[in-house]
């Protein structure tokens, strides 16, 4: 007998059930070895040793580098060398223990591997059956799995430590393994944390948890903080926002926002019952305009003045005297109209948007040319090639064509192209553009958008003043005497003459009825003509500032599909290291759809549980995140795809005729899936696209009518439609769970393993009459000697879908049963069977 | 990697649908035409709305309505350039506008750029190219049957711009 597999099928064997338990204690005291190596006897097996937090690395011998420790075997003496050198006392040491245990004492290596040998005391007396589940069929996550293990006290072996040693939240692992198989052939049954301990004069127990708890933790992330600037009550002391995917119109933060007010430039001074405030270093034209309030704090009040004029840069006049003098303060100016200088910098994600940069392997035309990695680049992305940003119009393999030439000619190969990770940005609704009217911050902690002073202006729309003005050479007045200028214009409205040689924009200061005031001198020749105007919808704190950009990117990977994100939770927020990180691999290739998901996902909300976060994710792809059979958390995406290889479970696998099987009706006539979550831009209202998907099967056959409302994050319509088709498949037949219990050979099983069901009494499948059927296992329950499976048909929807088939599958008509369930066929368009002359095949061959 | 046609044999009610058909029948064709689309569309498919040398013996400080051009068929604006030929005394600038109409009627017309080509004579050499040109992403895309005024904004001063040349093409989206 060489594999567990073996052993597992027999009925009687001796199986042995090994136990590691790591409990920590803090140390104190050791004594000099020689030089900076200090060392103690220890009461157990040491296997790890931190120093102030820090993990000390293993050494081989007594010989130590700093920052290491070694365990002597055979004299139990622990030697540690500190990081400093300095004496183990004046820092805080923790170590950590290795306990062993079985079901039967058993010498065995330390590390079950190729360690030096130690007793696994035979104390061990039970351990409860342990459930692996998903808690959402096919689409969730593993439920937490707990066991409750029991060792013998009888002798008091836990009296010495048992309220010593810091139990909680430490590791405890279980093999199952017999003393006829290699080492290397040990299956774990268990890998979790000891959540609560009982002690009585004759048994020790533990109640365990695996790690799956850690997921409830909320998702990591740091929070808006007065250090980030001027930021509005409503997002103060809320999460940055956590990008994954892609987004449409994501709303963004305000980091210099007014609030109160701004403070002016420069000091100020006033003389009791005078109007004027006289400036040192202001810039009163720029920063004031009348009918703006100035305010002061003094310790018993604030003083507000009222400007009505603004004469020049260094001097106000107020619309009443001043009561109390002051000389050379600071004062706020809380503006009738936004400053178009404040509410510049918007924030869109705390950590750096995804910006990936190739280079030209090959230039065709000015706006055509190939590139050494088009894998992130898409159409109507924005990318800088050399110094030039230009839109992308589409990708063709590593073709890339532009909507425009570049300006500077034809590319030269290795030229670098970096796309911009906001492709589009709106204000209020109107769109602006980059460089002219925005540019971005992108670091590794946070993402922002800087506006131009003169984005608001850029984007209003041109009118026409059908009057005569004046435009005076060198003066900030111009006259009319044909309009009332108060209809026209507001003060930080623009205005220009129609002197098609000078086309200058002039901010509005002061608006009356005949006149107005620029902000600075006007710079044309004096002339009086017709004029133009802009009337701006300047950006106050509650404005509305929304882009199209780019998801996460970490360590050079952008976090884009849902086995990245679920992978970045789990490593990143959650401290999973035992990741089975192949099986990421592959549902990043069998979906690679993009997602839009962000955390939270309403600005100023509470961070979410992790697990709430893998849920919706999950849900959106039919994923599903489990643990395999060594307890590293697997991730897979439901897919039709099946072959000969998958297990075969027939009537002898299992230990019971009793097979039990409940069908369950969630069918649904109708999908309604949100897609693709966005921002409003003039509204700010947080909305979805939205899919319907009408399920005819559905409709003629089951009658039910019963829709299903279903929330998918993705960024593109085309992959929300087919998981919400998908999910319409899914939900068009009713769907059986067949039970059955077995030899410990099914505890090889993992959750959501295909299996082929192949019993003497069962009822034939739908769409071909033959008994066999694939499914999945969506639980498994094993104590270490006995297995129940659960086994989910799906609605026979791996028979009914269609796949791409072996070359070597012959035609359906020479096909065998096995052939058929594996494999797809042309279908007749009309009769829609790949045999005319039958229809036991009808409803088979389905896209899934 | 070849274009193949699906022989009917292997489509007919009742064969497996195999790799074969998908990777040869159908992906490596796609994959062939493909090759050859990007081919063609970089060689065919270029309108050129102007390609052409002003000559001019105005001292005028602008022109509004220099030409008007209607266009054929829809398209998109890929690429604006003016050019001078000696820079000589002349100052100021060079700098020239498309405005789009759907009508002879340029009353409201919009601007194709949001960045005009231009060349500012302090600071050009003779035989310079502008490549300063940016088009405004809505305005760019050309209707069957829109006008095209091309309007000289600015010309330069200090004596008469003899010479220079206008180029506006586009490609079909």
């Amino acid at each position: 007998m060489t594999t567990y597999s073996d052993f597992a099928s027999k009925t009687r064997s001796d199986k042995l059930v090994l136990c590691h338990i790591e409990p920590q204690q803090r140390l104190i005291l050791f004594t000099l070895d020689t030089g900076t190596v200090y060392k103690r006897a220890t009461p157990h097996f040491v296997v790890g040793v931190f120093e102030d937090g820090n993990a000390l690395t293993q050494a081989s011998s007594t010989a130590l580098n700093q920052s290491e420790f070694y365990y002597d075997i055979n004299t139990s003496v622990l030697y540690i060398r500190t990081s400093d050198d300095s004496d183990p006392k004046t820092k805080t040491i923790v170590v950590t223990y290795r306990l062993f245990y079985a079901n039967k004492p058993v010498d065995l290596p330390w590390d079950l591997a190729t360690g030096d040998e130690v007793n696994y005391e035979g104390r061990l007396k039970s351990n409860s059956p342990i459930s692996k589940e998903l808690d959402d069929e096919q689409v969730g996550m593993t439920l937490e799995a707990t066991t409750s293990v029991t060792f013998e006290n009888n002798d008091g072996h836990f009296d010495e430590f048992y309220d010593i040693l810091f139990f909680e939240n430490k590791d405890i692992k279980l093999w199952s393994w017999s003393d006829t198989l290699a080492l290397s052939e040990k299956q774990k049954l268990f890998d979790g944390e000891i959540q609560h301990k009982s002690f009585s004069d004759t048994r020790v127990s533990f109640r365990c948890k695996d790690f799956v708890y850690r997921l409830r933790q909320p998702v990591a992330g740091e929070n808006f903080t007065a250090s980030d600037g001027n930021i509005p009550e409503r997002f103060l002391f809320t999460p940055k926002r956590r990008l994954f995917g892609q987004f449409k119109q994501l709303q963004t933060v305000p980091t210099d926002s007014v609030l109160d007010g701004f403070q002016l430039t420069g000091t100020v001074s006033g003389n009791s019952l005078t109007a004027i405030v006289t400036g040192m270093g202001t810039l009163f034209l720029d920063e004031c305009s009348p009918k703006d309030s100035l305010f002061y704090k003094t310790e018993l009040e604030t003083i507000k003045l009222y400007i009505k004029t603004v004469d020049s840069d260094t001097q106000i006049t107020l619309t009443e005297d001043i009561e109390n003098s002051f000389n050379g303060i600071t004062v706020q100016n809380e503006t009738k109209r936004p400053w178009r200088k404040k509410n510049r910098t918007w924030h869109m994600a705390g950590h750096k948007l995804r910006s990936p940069s190739t280079t030209i392997i090959e230039a065709n035309q000015e706006n055509r040319f190939r590139v050494a990695d088009s894998s992130d680049l898409f159409a109507n992305d924005i990318i800088k090639v050399g110094s030039e940003d230009v839109f992308i119009l589409r990708v063709s393999d590593d073709e890339v064509v532009l909507t425009s030439n570049l300006q500077g000619g034809l590319p030269l190969v290795g030229t670098s192209v970096t796309k911009s990770p906001v492709s589009k940005a709106y204000i209020n609704g109107s769109e602006i553009f980059i460089n002219r009217d925005w540019l971005i911050t992108n670091t590794a902690t946070n993402a922002y958008i800087t506006l131009d002073d003169n984005a608001e202006r850029n984007v209003a729309p041109i009118a026409s003043i059908a009057h005569n003005l004046t435009f005076t050479n060198g003066s900030r007045n111009v006259t009319t005497s044909t309009v009332d200028l108060r209809a026209e214009l507001e003060p930080r409205d623009w205005v220009r003459s129609d002197d098609i040689t000078h086309t200058t924009w002039y901010e509005v200061l002061e608006v009356n009825e005949n006149d107005l005031k620029l902000r600075v001198v006007y710079g044309g020749g004096t002339t009086t003509t017709n004029a133009q105007k802009k009337n701006v919808d300047l950006l106050d704190d509650t404005a509305i500032v929304t882009v199209d950009c780019m998801g996460q990117e970490r360590s050079g990977n952008w976090i884009r599909t849902a086995s990245d994100a679920v992978k970045d939770l789990l490593e990143n927020d959650a401290g999973f290291t035992a990741i089975n990180s192949e099986s990421f691999n592959t549902a990043d290739g069998e979906t690679p759809f993009i997602l839009s998901y962000a955390i939270p996902e309403r600005l100023g909300a509470n961070r979410p549980q992790i697990k709430q976060v893998i849920n919706k994710i999950n849900a959106s792809v039919f994923g599903s995140l489990v643990q395999d059979s060594n307890f590293d958390l697997k991730y897979q995406v439901l897919s039709p795809d099946r072959d000969n290889t998958i297990t075969q479970l027939k009537d002898d696998d299992l230990s019971s005729r009793n097979i039990r099987i409940s069908s369950k009706n969630e069918t649904k006539r109708k999908i309604n899936a949100k897609f693709n979550p966005f921002t409003d831009k003039y509204t700010g209202d947080a909305s979805f696209e939205l899919y319907e998907f009408t399920n005819e099967f559905v409709d003629n056959y089951i009658g039910n009518t019963e829709e299903l409302d279903i929330t998918l994050y993705l960024f593109k319509e085309d992959d929300a439609k087919t998981i919400a088709q998908r999910y319409a498949f899914y939900n068009s037949l009713s769907q059986s769970v067949i039970t059955i219990s077995g030899k410990l050979n099914l505890a090889l099983k993992v959750l959501n393993d295909k299996i082929m069901i192949n019993f003497e009494r069962l009822y034939k499948r739908f769409g071909n009459k033959d008994k066999r059927k694939v499914g999945i296992v969506n639980k498994v329950v094993n104590n270490g000697t006995d297995v129940t499976l659960e086994i989910n048909d799906m609605g026979n929807a791996f028979n009914r879908s269609g796949v791409v088939s072996n070359d070597l599958v012959v035609d359906f008509a020479s096909s065998d049963n096995d052939d058929k369930l594996f494999s797809s066929y042309v279908l007749d368009t009309s009769l829609e069977v790949p045999d005319i002359n039958s229809d036991d095949e009808i409803f088979s061959g389905l896209i899934g | 990697m070849a274009f193949t046609s699906i022989p009917d044999s292997i489509i007919q009610v009742g064969k497996a649908i195999t790799r074969t058909l998908w990777k040869t029948y159908v992906k490596d064709s796609l994959d062939d035409l493909n090759t050859r689309t990007l081919g063609l569309e970089s060689t065919a498919g270029k309108i050129f709305v102007y390609d052409e040398i002003v000559k001019n013996t105005s001292s005028m400080s602008s022109y509004a309505g220099l030409d008007i051009w209607r266009a054929p068929a829809g398209f998109s604006l890929t690429d604006a350039k003016i050019y001078i030929f000696t820079v000589g005394a002349l100052t100021g600038t060079l700098e020239m506008d498309i405005k789009k109409s759907s009508s002879p009627d340029f009353t409201a017309a919009v601007s194709v750029f949001t960045t005009k080509p231009s060349i500012d004579f302090s600071t050009a050499s003779d035989y310079d190219v502008s490549t300063n040109a940016v088009f405004d992403s809505t305005n760019k895309i050309i209707s069957t049957g829109d006008y095209l005024k091309l309007d000289m904004t600015s010309m330069p001063s200090n004596g008469i711009v003899g010479q220079f040349g206008v180029y506006l093409i586009g490609e079909a989206s």
